[in-house]
């Protein structure tokens, strides 16, 4: 199998944490063929950092659409065999790369995550937090051919949870997808950013990944625990 | 608990309703609820102030086939921490429409997404936590 792989960077007003999320990209042992960054509409320099590392970066403007579309968009324009993807202010760590192609190809899964390492203040000096299961944009690497199986990752209201579901809806179709005990990425904490705290309009994002399953579990017939 | 007024146990569970059927989240366990029957009627009335007690007591008057499964449902619901007692006791005082149960209520249950949930969100924790403790998992 050819490692050959391309990342995908979706970004939102990511200015200060862009560039040391793509410096952690081009540190890889195992280095991508491509790397190219959607800013998803941003009004801060966003586009700036990613064009600052010249040819290395491709940079892709769209109107703020969400974190899915922007992955998505991202995604389609891919055209090695493997695909990877990074929340624009978390970084990975540099044997990620090397370490998930091995496992796609021992073991043929169609993507592979890793665990992540939560932190704070800058990657390059961080103050570590906890390790946790990564079922996440940041620590996953996947064939292209799923996603082009799977189809875009979608937006539900209050921007969360479209992982949830397209990770589901991944699992639901027969893909193998297997999470591998390595920490493979560290995990911003910041609050207030998208994904941080409890928040009730952005949780009901998990909600209507949960409705998404209910239904497809209506007509597909796999049963409740 | 029938003459307690419930509130839904914010933070943690949350529920949208989508075409008159409630979801219903515990982000803390990742589980998700959905309800079969009436189970949504009895919800709604609950989450707008209705007291257990005036709800079962209005099937009773009106001799209705599903009290008991009423009952077995909001025990359910109080079981599995998706309601709490209300800090505001004021209760609704409209009268609950026992033809709303028409069929048993029954509470379904689901935690195959709670992996990816629970992995999903930073929490309150992690932000708050202090970093020296954290430090040494380093």
């Amino acid at each position: 199998m050819s490692a050959a792989y391309t990342v995908v960077i979706p970004a939102f007003d990511a200015a200060d944490t862009l560039g040391e999320a793509i410096r952690s990209v081009l540190e890889q042992t195992v280095p991508p063929d491509a790397i190219i960054v959607i800013d998803d509409g941003s009004g801060d320099g966003t586009g700036a950092v990613a064009t600052a590392f010249g040819p290395a970066v491709t940079l892709v403007r769209q109107d703020n659409a969400g974190p899915g579309a922007a992955m998505s968009n991202g995604l389609a324009r891919v055209a090695t065999p493997l695909a990877a993807t990074l929340d624009a202010d978390d970084v990975w760590l540099p044997q990620k790369m090397a370490r998930q192609i091995r496992l796609l190809e021992d073991t043929a899964a169609d993507a592979v995550f890793g665990q992540v390492r939560l932190f704070a203040g800058d990657a390059a000096d961080p103050r570590h937090g906890r390790v946790m299961p990564g079922w996440l944009r940041t620590a996953m690497t996947m064939r292209r051919t799923l996603f082009q199986a799977i189809g875009p990752v979608e937006d539900p209201p209050g921007r969360r949870g479209e992982m949830v579901d397209w990770i589901k809806r991944a699992q639901e179709s027969g893909a193998t997808m297997i999470h591998d005990d390595e920490v493979v990425a560290l995990r911003r904490i910041r609050a207030g950013s998208l994904s941080s705290g409890r928040d009730p309009e952005r949780d009901k994002g998990y909600l209507y990944a949960a409705r998404a399953a209910i239904l497809r579990r209506r007509t597909g017939g796999t049963g409740a625990s | 608990m029938p003459d307690t007024v419930f509130e839904l146990n914010r933070p943690d569970v949350v529920t949208e309703s989508f075409d008159g059927e409630f979801v219903v989240l515990d982000l803390s366990s990742g589980v998700y609820f959905a309800f079969q029957g009436s189970g949504n009627a009895i919800f709604q009335a609950l989450e707008q102030g209705a007291r257990p007690g005036d709800i079962l007591a209005a099937l009773e008057t009106a001799g209705n086939a599903h009290r008991a499964a009423a009952a077995d449902f909001i025990d359910a619901l109080i079981s599995a921490r998706l309601i709490r007692p209300a800090a505001n006791q004021q209760a609704n005082a409209a009268p609950f429409p026992a033809a709303a149960v028409a069929t048993a209520p029954a509470l379904e249950r689901f935690d195959d997404l709670a992996e990816l949930i629970l992995a999903d969100p930073i929490h309150d924790a992690d932000a708050d936590r202090g970093w020296p403790l954290m430090a040494e998992a380093k």
